[in-house]
């Protein structure tokens, strides 16, 4: 189980921007971390993956704390998805996906790799791109090879149960895509973790996040104000509280889930 | 979406492999071949047969020739392919660390420094009661100002919180306090310590003595041994900071060694032939639009491109003005600056 035990991160200047945030992620679970601007979101994550220290509590993966673990050790059960990647060198696709496989000493073209590769890249549809250039995709595409190179990373292959759980951490990875590549990303990412993985997304987006996670974690000010299933964490009251918005939350007729209508607004 | 049936990524991989094998081999016959142009050319030419034969341990035909050759033209060749290749891997292995396909060792600061280095013990030496006629003790300065600088240069970055920003702006910081100081000593210096420096900054592969360029070895050597072993973390580097933490590299300590490494071979490189400009720029460039980004052929590759157009330069440079010599920066000077900004107009295209 990768765990948040109490964390709480302090700037410099004593603001707490992670005030004593404790959370599971859970194999086999899509949990979504929402909350406004400045909430801690990003500071959970990052903690969660080793990034950095918090001033207080711990970050567990099975029970041993992350800053414990070795990097390499760390990369084979944890992977991140940035919100979006940048690459000013001309790398072909596959050579991208293939840089997943570093913490486990192979790479795209041989051994184990080869095969891990090719199946990651073909579980985001992209199979036929391996000897595009990456700096020639769309937006969208590149945020899909980012997405297979943190499956090669995790080891994935169709048919095996990995013995030991592996979480992916998404980082607002819809934050520079259209509505069909939002969906297709986290239906992806809900397909994932039907197969066993523990996936965490910060989201922005309510409606996306109500409708196809299992789990939203709303945060607040740097801590935890909620967590549970969707249609029972989000109301009007915590709505309001947390986003300063007045809106209805209705039950979602098509797909389950529940809608969030906005009225009003006033900034918080 | 299926899996079994998917062809891996790249089928064709064992053709481009074999291009690729072949492309480096091209490039080492083509240092091999300036080598033996360097060898054989100047004031006395040397047939390449004779130079062959001399090399592979016969004794010289004509004893004059022995002496040009093992004198004065095998240190300066050696001394060529050992910089130019030094400068073109930490020039790679720089923009990579960077993410940026512009960078230069120099960022760091490790040029002017020992610019600084080596000017005021030109300039201050004799004041100081410094033996100027020593012959190692230039190199010397010049190595001290250089690590001297980047030392600084990483100190000041890692207080300021250790980010690459950081570090690129501590090196411009430290590079224009040096440039500063390097300009007030060329304005107290007297008319022969003025004419001195000024060969001095241009760089030369000549005013190295054979035994300083046996002292520098191991220096020089450092980023050629040392960076290959970092080529997949380069890689890894080019996504990112943050991800290539996530890929689980000790970025900090892989930051430190490519900063390290490169300053003692740039630093051996500017004390032994002062500052030559572009080869850690083109090279690297050059080898990227003949093979790709990734550092485990890049490396190699950039080290022989960044030797044959050292040799090159500096053929140039014994010819073009004969029996006068340029300083070979500004033949590099004269290549490079074009091609800079031939760069900077057409990066968005193709594969560079």
């Amino acid at each position: 189980m990768l765990a948040a035990r109490e964390l709480s991160l302090i700037l410099p200047s004593g603001r707490r921007i992670l005030d004593r945030a404790s959370l599971s992620v859970a194999p086999g679970q899509l949990t979504a971390v929402i909350g406004p601007n400045g909430a801690g979101k990003s500071s959970l994550l990052r903690l969660l993956a080793g990034e950095a220290r918090p001033a207080e509590g711990r970050a567990d993966l099975d029970e041993t704390p992350l800053a414990r673990l070795r990097g390499r050790e760390r990369a084979r059960r944890i992977a991140v998805l940035p919100q979006s990647t940048h690459l000013d060198f001309a790398f072909r696709v596959s050579e991208v996906v293939g840089l997943g496989r570093l913490p486990h000493g192979d790479d795209e073209t041989r051994g184990r790799g080869r095969a891990v590769v090719a199946a990651a890249l073909a579980q985001v549809d992209l199979a036929d791109y391996g000897d595009r250039l990456y700096t020639t995709l769309s937006g969208g595409e590149q945020q899909r090879v980012q997405l297979a190179r943190c499956l090669a990373q995790l080891d994935l292959l169709a048919g095996e149960r990995p013995d030991r759980a592996r979480y992916l951490l998404l980082d607002e990875p819809t934050a520079s895509l259209d509505p069909a590549h939002q969906l297709a990303v986290m239906t992806l990412a809900r397909d994932l973790s039907r197969r066993g993985l523990g996936v965490l997304a910060v989201l922005h987006d309510l409606g996306l996040a109500a409708s196809v996670c299992d789990r939203l974690v709303v945060m607040a000010g740097g801590r935890i104000v909620a967590d549970g299933p969707p249609g029972a964490t989000l109301d009007r009251g915590l709505i309001a509280a947390v986003y300063g918005i007045d809106a209805e939350v209705i039950a979602n007729p098509v797909g389950g889930g529940v809608l969030i209508a906005p009225r009003a607004a006033r900034c918080p | 979406m299926t899996v079994g049936t998917v062809a891996a990524p790249g089928q064709d991989v064992s053709a481009r492999r074999r291009l690729r094998g072949l492309v480096l081999g091209l490039l080492g016959l083509a240092v091999g071949g300036a080598a033996i142009a360097g060898l054989g050319l100047g004031p006395v030419p040397i047939p390449p047969g004779e130079i062959l034969a001399m090399l592979f341990g016969q004794a010289p035909a004509d004893p004059t020739h022995g002496a040009v050759l093992f004198a004065i033209r095998l240190p300066r060749v050696i001394l060529g392919i050992l910089v130019g290749a030094g400068l073109a891997v930490a020039g790679a292995a720089f923009q990579g660390l960077f993410r940026n396909p512009l960078a230069d060792p120099g960022i760091i600061g490790v040029s002017s420094g020992g610019t600084l280095g080596a000017v005021g013990f030109i300039v201050l030496g004799p004041a100081l009661g410094l033996d100027f006629a020593g012959i190692h003790a230039l190199p010397l300065a010049a190595f001290a100002g250089a690590l001297g600088a980047t030392l600084l240069v990483a100190r000041i970055a890692a207080l300021a919180g250790g980010s690459t920003a950081a570090l690129l702006l501590a090196g411009i910081a430290i590079a224009a306090l040096a440039a500063a100081g390097t300009g007030l000593l060329v304005f107290v210096g007297d008319d022969q310590q003025l004419r001195a420096l000024v060969f001095w900054t241009m760089g030369s592969l000549s005013a190295a003595p054979i035994d300083g360029i046996l002292w520098g070895l191991p220096a020089l050597l450092a980023p050629l041994v040392a960076l290959p072993w970092l080529a997949r973390a380069l890689d890894a580097m080019l996504l990112g900071e943050r991800e290539a933490h996530h890929l689980g590299l000790d970025v900090v300590r892989l930051k430190r060694i490519v900063v390290v490494a490169t300053s003692i071979g740039v630093g051996a490189a500017v004390a032994l032939a002062g500052v030559i400009g572009f080869i850690g720029l083109m090279a690297p460039h050059l080898a990227r639009l003949a093979l790709g980004p990734g550092h485990r052929l890049l490396l190699p590759a950039a080290a022989l491109i960044g030797a044959f157009l050292m040799l090159l330069a500096d053929i140039t440079a014994r010819l073009a003005v004969a029996p006068a010599e340029l300083p070979v920066g500004i033949v590099t000077g004269c290549i490079g600056g074009p091609f800079f900004l031939w760069l900077l107009v057409h990066r968005r295209a193709g594969r560079a």
